[in-house]
């Protein structure tokens, strides 16, 4: 055993792992760890930040959704509205304009009807004025009296009536 | 034959390579060690090279570097758990150790003293006797790589459960499996030791059975099995149960 058994190897062998452990501790685990866990912080970061920008994007999206649909409503009921503004003024005016019309057709009609009596009133003059120029002729004295006239026309109108 | 057989035998023991007596003491220095600094330096020369420039996106030799770090942060998280990530540098450096260790037979590129002496005729090389052979065929590292692990196991214990916790995980679940528990510290590394050692030792004496046999062609198939798969497959074993007694102590 003695051949076998040489405990300064052990002695360098121990020594010479801790030396290497401190060494590669230092050179190659700790940065490349150190470095990937960055690194893969950053790109959770990135991915939540991505995330929640997508998340603000659709909440944006989504209320100028709304906003759209609001303004949209609203136009429509301002044209609705004006429609039926328009509508109503539509027909006022048309009443406007028929009224107008009536009160025109009326105001003819009572001219007609002014005119006429003034024509019959005139026409019924120049008879009486014939009636008694004959019958004055006739009788050669003026019957043109007040009476007389009277009397002709109560005639009249009883012939007219 | 009988050359061959002391050949197979001076396999199992250390060379000194350089002679060192400090105060009476031998501290001289074996092929095993030797062998292990050529295996840290280039470990060394490789993580400086390879962390240099870190780009967010990774290529080439980066993304390479990546994966194993990601592969021991993985590893270590399956099989220590939770705390995994504290072990992630122990668990990593045994297991670039080990690996290169083991398979490092593959590089020995040096020829044997003996060429070189009929060759050159140097007096030097009479006595060369350097070949790079798996550190880990050397029982004395497994035996302290194996007790360096039970280091590491009972200092993970202490530092995750505090001195009195982990006093208390040997009389858990059952105060009467108290003397297996501390008999485990004993198993373990000697477990460890062993098997490495075995196989490793193993995989060389019959390279070396090979070589002397079919010294052409034939030793390069069969040097895939026993220098590359057994090596690495010794040296996940290691680590595996390693991570495992850590996982256990920090549970």
């Amino acid at each position: 055993m003695g051949g076998i058994l040489n405990i300064p190897t052990c002695i360098y062998t121990a020594l010479n792992l801790v030396v290497l452990y401190f060494i590669l501790k230092k050179l190659l685990f700790k940065p490349v760890s150190e470095f990937m866990e960055k690194r893969a912080n950053s790109i959770r970061e990135a991915i939540d930040k991505a995330e929640s920008d997508k998340l603000e994007a659709l909440e944006m999206k989504n209320k100028y959704d709304k906003e759209l649909k609001d303004v949209k409503d609203k136009a429509q009921k301002i044209i609705m509205e004006a429609q039926e503004k328009a509508q109503l003024e539509y027909e006022k005016i048309i009443q406007k304009a028929r009224d107008e019309a009536e009160k025109i057709m009326e105001e003819a009609d009572r001219e007609v009807e002014r005119q006429r009596i003034e024509n019959i009133k005139n026409v019924r003059e120049e008879i009486v004025n014939l009636a008694l120029e004959a019958a004055s002729k006739v009788i050669e004295c003026n019957m043109d009296t007040k009476e007389n006239r009277e009397l002709v026309n109560r005639f009249i109108d009883e012939r007219i009536a | 034959m009988e050359e061959f057989v002391n050949e197979l035998q001076g396999l199992m023991k250390s060379n000194k390579i350089i002679e060192i007596n400090l105060f009476g003491f031998d501290l001289s220095i074996t092929d095993s060690v030797v062998v292990m600094w050529i295996v840290m330096a280039i470990l060394i020369v490789l993580s400086v090279v390879f962390t240099r420039k870190l780009k967010t996106i990774p290529e080439g030799k980066q993304s390479i570097v990546e994966v194993i770090v990601e592969f021991f942060n993985n590893f270590a998280k399956d099989c220590v758990g939770e705390h995994g990530k504290l072990f992630v540098p122990y668990i990593g450096t045994i297991f670039l150790l080990l690996i290169v260790s083991n398979i490092i037979a593959v590089f020995n590129i040096i020829p044997s003293g003996e060429d070189l002496y009929n060759l050159t005729h140097w007096e030097f090389f009479e006595n060369w006797n350097f070949a790079i052979r798996p550190p880990t065929k050397d029982i004395n590292v497994t035996l302290t790589l194996a007790l360096m692990s039970m280091v590491a196991v009972i200092t993970a214990g202490i530092k995750v459960k505090k001195v009195s916790g982990w006093l208390k995980s040997f009389l858990e679940p059952e105060p009467l499996i108290l003397p297996f528990k501390i008999f485990d510290y004993f198993i373990r590394p000697v477990s460890l030791c062993f098997r490495m050692f075995g196989n490793i030792l193993g995989a060389v004496i019959i390279m070396e059975l090979i070589y002397f046999a079919f010294p052409a062609v034939l030793p390069g198939f069969l040097s895939i099995y026993f220098d590359l798969f057994d090596g690495i497959l010794q040296a996940y074993v290691f680590v595996f149960l390693t991570s495992l007694y850590i996982g256990e102590a920090v549970e």
